[in-house]
């Protein structure tokens, strides 16, 4: 079906898109060049900044600098840095207060972002000091070093801190390509429903110009057929994953779509839906809707006679006529009328599979009816689509001996 | 009472040159805590003399960072030893060891010197 090959191949477009941003992060995170990531020292000692300085830089930071609390708050507003080193001990501001008043600066400064800024401080404090270590948590710091400072060991925390900030970098990133991704994904499901949608349109404006109730009767089977793949296509845009139909849904709709077709008033047809958490692929979901459809219209036209208005030609399908005496005994046998119905239930067999039983109580089908060399389209469209799903069709009366039943079993989920 | 800082060398430049051998920054660091390290000491000096246990605290505390700097370890002790008297309120029995920061200054200085002319 082309529309299908349309999004399996935006699919796989994206799918390499995003492969290719997973491969060049990977790259990214591997990579020992220095990075571009940007870190703040905070330090009142010229001669510790120093050291930081070449430290950082070595370690491959764009390094800014600040020698007291107020300007590393102003630093850190100007330049936005993605760590910062915090000595703990410094006049005026001390390293602890400092770590708080950014994080209530992170806070403001997210307000009305999509993102939320965060920044991981690292606050340098005294070994002899266990106090300042709580202080430091307590104050929203990342992690801690000790002075003096163990040299292998601050750097190793600052690539610990580096690498958490380019992997969650690479997430938003991954995030960003999803969000395109199901946004290309609905679109398409969108333009094809629409064009679908067309082809109903031209078939039922050309169905206008027909006079022949049968050849009117094939423009309208059509309409349906095409009808429930825009349907599908509605379904995949509006659900949550794109991926997946589910079933009970679609089948509810396909059937009150298919009644209003047929001009079947609701209270006269009955349609029983029993399916639940059953989802499919859309290549499943296209096969399973068409088997659907054609049984529905196989029941409306020609299970119950007298319903539909315009006469179809039952020969065509040819539920005999014996059939429909049987059913009139039925109804003299009950008290008060019988309900026409259309039982349709589903269920997961296992993991792969699911069946179908779909029955109507009305005359029943012809006693010689071979599913396997159906005359009618109808027909070999539900054998021929129910051997593309590996499954098995036993084809039959319904319960208590009357109407029409067939039973799909042992179809599978996914191709 | 002064601080037993037998087993703290006076300069133990092992640390910083696990930042980067390169002898540039080796020498701007040293310069650095020569530069910085007078006006340290007398700011301590000056804390001890005025009786400002908050002073003592503070102003040990940066000379304890300076001198942690360039791994002047016995520097650093002493100054360790003042910051927590300042902390625990007192300043008298810093006047000795601000005596010896003094005199454990000079061997610094001249281990430096040694060490930039290495």
């Amino acid at each position: 079906m082309p529309q299908t090959t349309v999004i399996s191949r935006a699919s796989k477009a994206i799918a390499d898109k995003q492969q290719r941003i997973i491969t060049q992060v990977q790259a990214v995170l591997e990579d020992s060049a220095p990075s571009c990531l940007s870190i703040l020292i905070v330090d009142d000692e010229p001669t510790t900044r120093l050291l930081l300085r070449v430290a950082m830089q070595k370690e491959g930071f764009r390094v800014i600098e600040a020698s007291n609390g107020i300007e590393c708050l102003r630093l850190f507003k100007q330049e936005q840095p993605d760590i910062v080193l915090l000595d703990a001990v410094m006049p005026e501001m001390d390293g602890f207060s400092c770590c708080a008043a950014l994080q209530d600066l992170c806070e403001k400064l997210s307000t009305g972002r999509l993102e939320k800024v965060s920044v991981p401080v690292l606050i340098i404090t005294s070994l002899d000091d266990s106090q300042s270590v709580e202080q430091a948590f307590a104050a929203g710091a990342t992690d801690y070093v000790t002075k003096p400072i163990h040299w292998a060991l601050l750097c190793h925390r600052v690539r610990g801190l580096r690498d958490s900030i380019k992997r969650e970098q690479a997430e938003a990133e991954i995030k960003r390509s999803l969000k395109e991704k199901e946004a290309l994904l609905k679109e398409i499901h969108h333009r094809v429903k629409n064009n679908l949608q067309i082809i109903c349109s031209l078939l039922n404006l050309q169905s206008n110009a027909i006079e022949d109730e049968k050849v009117l009767s094939y423009f309208q089977d059509s309409q349906n057929r095409v009808r429930l793949m825009a349907m599908i296509h509605e379904k995949l845009y509006q659900s949550a994953d794109f991926g997946k139909v589910e079933l009970a849904d679609y089948i509810r709709d396909l059937s009150s779509h298919l009644l209003r077709s047929y001009s079947v008033n609701q209270s006269d047809i009955r349609i029983d839906t029993r399916i639940s958490g059953i989802f499919l692929e859309i290549d499943t979901a296209v096969s399973c809707g068409l088997i659907i459809n054609e049984l529905i219209t196989n029941s409306l036209k020609y299970a119950f006679p007298d319903t539909i208005s315009g006469a179809l030609d039952s020969s065509e399908l040819g539920q005999s006529e014996i059939n429909q005496v049987e059913l009139n005994q039925a109804e003299l046998n009950q008290t008060g009328p019988v309900r026409r119905e259309i039982k349709i239930e589903a269920r997961l067999t296992d993991r792969n599979h699911f069946s179908i039983t779909y029955q109507d109580n009305g005359v029943g089908l012809p006693d010689d009816l071979d599913i396997e060399n159906a005359a009618t389209l109808g027909l070999q469209l539900v054998s021929s689509l129910t051997e593309q799903l590996d499954g098995q069709l036993a084809v039959g009366k319904g319960e208590k001996g009357c109407g029409a039943a067939f039973v799909f079993s042992e179809l599978s989920l996914s191709n | 009472m002064t601080l037993n800082t037998q087993h703290s060398p006076t300069l133990d430049t092992r640390a910083l040159e696990s930042i980067s051998t390169d002898r540039l920054f080796l020498i701007e660091v040293c310069d650095s805590f020569l530069a910085d390290a007078p006006a340290r000491i007398e700011a301590v000096d000056a804390a001890i003399a005025k009786g400002d246990p908050s002073a003592l605290k503070s102003t040990a505390h940066a000379l304890k960072s300076l001198s942690g700097c360039v791994g002047a370890m016995g520097l650093f002790k002493m100054a360790q030893r003042m910051e927590i008297l300042g902390k625990s309120d007192q300043t008298q029995p810093a006047v000795p060891l601000i005596e010896q920061v003094k005199h454990e200054y000079k061997n610094v200085q001249a281990a430096i010197e040694t060490y930039k002319n290495a």
